[in-house]
């Protein structure tokens, strides 16, 4: 069983687009997957996302506290990416932006995702206080 | 116990001649009779000993704190990264707290608070120390390590260093002389902080003029007596209308220093421009200044 | 001819403070605003003692946006709940030096300039006596160069510690301009020293140029510079200003450069117009553009161009 959180906007859920910033996200949508099917679909509010300081590592609690063991993101800052690594949890990267969370899942289970293995924005890159407008 | 007097030389803008003229000053008290230190306290990129063409000695590391967690004591009740205001211990429900060095404050908060002293402190380096010595004068050079980013944890270890020399060995020293770095964060502050007398090194350009004018802010802040030198004063021909200018703004001046040639050459020869035995032309513009200057700063330090 | 290049983020930086950071990005800038090919949006991040604003003012005073950051925190000590046990001096709440003690009024006093703002004495007090509040960290500046591009730059309150923070600030901001997503590249002027606001500067760039000069602390601090961008990964390139200066040290770092064989961008050799330029606060390409250094500089930003299109 594998459990993945993806960063999401609004409400989330398997229609809503990937945010493309982790520690910022209004929401993270974990979806459960069993035998190569979903079988559970959650959000959760990120509290985080307001935070002046250490958001990638509030983020990444958010994450553990709900037992994913792996996300998909888009931009990714060093300590998320340092606080994912610590929790041994995997990182996918997304081929493309405006992606919804089901066409993710869907690259996921075809195995056409990158792992990546550390950040690639420079620290503080998503520092609007959680207030992003879609691109 | 007799303490040293403490000057510090600084100036906001970089490349204004601080470190030369740190150096020259402390050579001039050397000359005088006087015991000195010299703490090059710029430790980002520390260049006392290259004016001085002098060996670094008796290296020693600078550490910081980071947490470690004794697994076997930890009852995982998150105390730790519940209090941690960096949040720097990365807390999962009944897990053991993983520290992120990286966004780590050093403020041992966790430490002091952890209910069954399941934290131990695991020291990281982040730099070194250095003594060295030429021309009769001792040194003490802070080094931050390549990729480090918290250089005034140097700085403090270097005047905690002082303090010991104070306090040990009486009236091993009569005149400090603290070299900055440029700008006007922490590390300078700190310096600035345990100054008896601040210099700020300028230079006649309007770059110059901003970044005194920020540097004097900062040393009116902590409370400091200061006067500035303007160095390489004859560039452009501006020195008349600058000095004018300073005077204008209530900024007294320790004195100025033409552009010389020779100044540039003792610099590149790593020997300073006042040390007897180089033998400089005591006629050079630069050395009647820097005679001028020496005599104005006995008179304000009352030395 | 030029190169079409998309989106870079390069920085300045010397390690050594006074070798020509402001000087040079301010004529590249320059430069690249004549070239129609390319848009930029210019940074100074040195935000403990900024200075590109005074070569490359705003078109309109009036047009210039003053934000207040509040990324520093600060204690505070509430009297009214001391009950005067003195723990916190006793038993050193405080790492940073920043607690002392009054002993005429038998209460703490916090030293405002070397607080950090760690949150430990609020924690620790029994009584809770003390509170954490963010304060004015520093101040954003955004506008429309006189020359053409947007520049953006930070300046610290004094006393904050969040140098980095503000850093990371400037950055950010220019990704919210408009002129951001048609923009070819983001040039920063960067901070002396290695340590946290050049971290802070360099982080996530896709180039740096690395400037220097024949001296002693030169050489020195262009090596310190170049190791700690080595630990990020940074493809960087080396400038040498007053490049024909007569040294010891121009053989030492010619030696360094073969044996390194780090990217030279170029050299400029000692050229009075520079001074003069800043002097004008007028970047020296358009004071002087017959200069030997104007002549130098353009070549910098030919091979500058090539590099990035390579990336």
């Amino acid at each position: 069983m594998i459990k993945i959180a993806i960063p999401t906007y609004g409400s989330g859920g398997l229609n809503e687009v990937m945010n493309r910033r982790f520690g910022r996200c209004d929401t993270f949508t974990f979806v459960t997957i069993e035998n190569n099917h979903i079988s559970e679909v959650k959000s959760v509010e990120n509290h985080a996302r307001g935070e002046s300081g250490g958001v990638g590592i509030q983020a990444t609690q958010i994450v553990g506290n709900h037992k994913a063991n792996e996300v998909i993101v888009d931009f990714l800052g060093p300590n998320a990416a340092d606080s994912l690594n610590a929790l041994k949890i995997k990182i996918y990267h997304t081929p493309s932006v405006e992606l919804t969370v089901k066409e993710l899942i869907d690259l996921r289970l075809s195995e056409k995702l990158q792992l990546m293995t550390s950040g690639n924005v420079g620290a503080h890159q998503g520092m609007k206080q959680g207030k992003e407008s879609r691109r | 116990m007799k303490k040293p007097k403490i000057i510090c030389v600084t100036g906001g803008k970089g490349g204004t001649g601080k470190t030369m003229v740190a150096v020259n000053l402390a050579i001039m008290f050397k000359n005088r009779g006087l015991k000195v230190l010299l703490i090059d306290g710029d430790v980002e990129n520390p260049n006392t000993y290259l004016l001085l063409n002098s060996k670094l000695e008796n290296k020693t590391e600078v550490h910081y704190f980071l947490p470690k967690i004794v697994e076997d004591k930890c009852n995982k009740c998150g105390l730790c990264a519940e209090n941690c205001a960096t949040h720097a211990l990365l807390h999962i429900k009944d897990s053991i707290p993983i520290p992120i060095s990286t966004v780590c404050s050093g403020c041992k908060l966790c430490y002091k608070i952890c209910p069954t002293n399941a934290i131990e402190a695991d020291l990281k380096v982040i730099g070194w120390i250095y003594t060295s010595s030429a021309f009769n004068i001792d040194l003490l050079v802070g080094e931050l390590k390549p990729s480090e980013a918290r250089s005034a944890i140097i700085v403090k270890a270097l005047m905690e260093k002082l303090d010991k020399i104070t306090i040990t060995e009486d009236n091993k020293y009569n005149v400090v002389i603290l070299d900055t770095a440029p700008g006007t964060h922490c590390d300078v502050e700190e310096l600035i902080s345990q100054a008896d007398l601040v210099i700020t090194v300028t230079e006649p350009t309007r770059f110059g003029k901003l970044d005194l004018i920020r540097i004097i802010e900062l040393i009116n802040l902590l409370k400091k007596e200061y006067k500035a030198i303007v160095n390489r004063s004859s560039l452009l021909g501006y020195k008349d209308k600058f000095l004018l200018d300073l005077e204008e703004n209530s900024i007294d001046i320790l004195g100025d220093i033409p552009l010389d040639e020779d100044i540039v050459r003792s610099y590149c020869q790593g020997i300073p421009l006042m040390e007897n035995s180089r033998k400089s032309d005591k006629n050079g513009a630069g050395y009647e200044s820097f005679n001028q200057i020496f005599e104005n700063l006995m008179e304000w330090g009352d030395l | 001819m030029t190169y079409k290049v998309k989106r870079k983020k390069i920085a300045v930086i010397s390690g050594k403070g006074g070798v020509g950071k402001t000087s040079l990005v301010a004529s590249l800038a320059s430069i690249t605003d004549k070239d129609t090919d390319n848009k930029i949006i210019v940074l100074d991040c040195d935000v403990d003692a900024p200075n590109l604003a005074l070569i490359l003012p705003p078109k309109s005073e009036k047009d210039v946006t003053i934000t207040n950051t509040y990324t520093t925190k600060k204690a505070r000590f509430l009297d009214e709940k001391c009950v005067q046990c003195k723990q916190c001096y006793d038993d050193h709440f405080c790492e940073f030096s920043a607690l002392k003690w009054d002993e005429n009024n038998n209460i703490p006093i916090i030293d405002y300039l070397a607080c950090e703002g760690c949150g430990a004495c609020k924690v620790l007090c029994p009584e809770a006596a003390f509170e954490i509040n963010p304060v004015k960290s520093g101040e954003i500046l955004s506008y429309m160069a006189n020359i053409g591009f947007p520049l953006i730059y930070g300046k610290t309150q004094l006393g904050s510690t969040t140098s980095g923070l503000l850093v990371s600030e400037v950055k950010e901001r220019s990704t919210e301009l408009k002129e951001f997503d048609n923009t070819n590249f983001v040039l920063i002027d960067g901070p002396p020293g290695i340590g946290c606001p050049v971290i802070a500067t360099v982080s996530g760039l896709d180039y740096i140029i690395a400037i220097t000069e024949p001296t002693p602390s030169g050489l020195h601090d262009l090596q310190r510079a170049i190791e700690m961008v080595n630990q990020f990964n940074i493809p960087f390139g080396i400038v040498i200003n007053k490049a024909d200066l007569k040294s010891a040290s121009q053989k030492q770092l010619n030696k360094y450069i073969k044996k390194s064989n780090y990217e030279i961008l170029g050299r400029i050799n000692f050229d009075l117009s520079i001074p003069e330029a800043m002097s004008y606060a007028k970047p020296v390409v358009d004071y002087a553009p017959e200069s030997v250094a104007s002549q130098a500089i353009k070549k910098i930003y030919t091979k500058l161009m090539h590099v990035l299109s390579e990336l």
